[in-house]
């Protein structure tokens, strides 16, 4: 069972930042070239990564580098090419951090949008 | 510089924050934690005595800008390592998660010494065989 509520996914088309910030995980909307559309407080807190520093700047490249993978970044842009994309699986963080053992769901809505989900676990 | 950069490497805070994180590391044995902790150090260590033999302030800037791209290399293949080990078998070393988080701490202590257009510069030449793969 995923970490994300179905009523979560359920309220992705109209979600608010208040609503972004309110979800117990973390919550990244991205555009199809992995540019950063929202970044919730639970994220910011997590990463450290202010959310005005992460809104607008490349996910993969500037935000969390560490996920410029095929693991990662590879998903995404598979997901994106196809229209569809649901995957969660564990990845560790340590890059200015102490290691982090996270869950990681990626997410395309049947609205286009992108989603990256975090929990640790 | 030449002061500046070794008072960076050898600061309480780095040290602190080494420590903090290999306390971090639980079921940790003594031989693990010495070696991981060995590890880190060497790599400091060397990277002291090279500045220190150097010296001058241009070779310095250059120095600098060489042992990020080294560093960051080598943390990127270790954040590599333990996705894979983790995607394959649903864990990963804790030693490797361990020196891969010790590094980007030594790693932030050197950022500040190299200019902000060349850290993004070779951010971007760093991750581009990996854009290109993906």
């Amino acid at each position: 069972m995923s970490f994300v509520s179905p009523s979560t996914i359920a309220s992705l088309s109209t979600m608010t930042r208040n609503q972004a910030d309110g979800t117990p995980h973390g919550l990244i909307k991205l555009d199809d070239n992995g540019n950063v559309l929202l970044y919730n407080q639970w994220e910011s807190s997590m990463s450290g990564v202010a959310i005005n520093t992460a809104e607008g700047k490349n996910f993969f490249t500037q935000v969390a580098p560490c996920t410029n993978n095929r693991l990662v970044y590879g998903r995404f842009k598979d997901g994106v090419s196809n229209g569809a994309m649901d995957q969660e699986f564990n990845y560790t963080f340590t890059y200015k951090m102490k290691p982090t053992n996270v869950k990681l769901r990626l997410y395309r809505g049947s609205d286009n949008t992108n989603w990256i989900f975090v929990d640790k676990k | 510089m030449l002061a500046e950069i070794q008072a960076a490497l050898t600061a309480d805070t780095l040290e602190k924050e080494w420590a903090d994180t290999l306390a971090h590391w639980e079921d940790a044995t003594a031989v693990e934690l010495h070696r991981t902790r060995a590890w880190v150090t060497r790599i400091r260590d060397e990277f002291f005595d090279h500045v220190t033999d150097v010296a001058e302030e241009e070779e310095l800037i250059f120095a600098m800008a060489l042992r990020y791209i080294e560093l960051r290399s080598h943390w990127q293949m270790l954040n590599t390592q333990m996705n894979y080990q983790m995607f394959r078998k649903g864990t990963c070393s804790m030693e490797l998660q361990m020196r891969g988080s010790l590094l980007s701490q030594l790693i932030e202590q050197i950022v500040p010494f190299v200019d902000a257009e060349d850290t993004n510069r070779i951010g971007e030449f760093l991750l581009s065989p990996a854009t290109v793969a993906s």
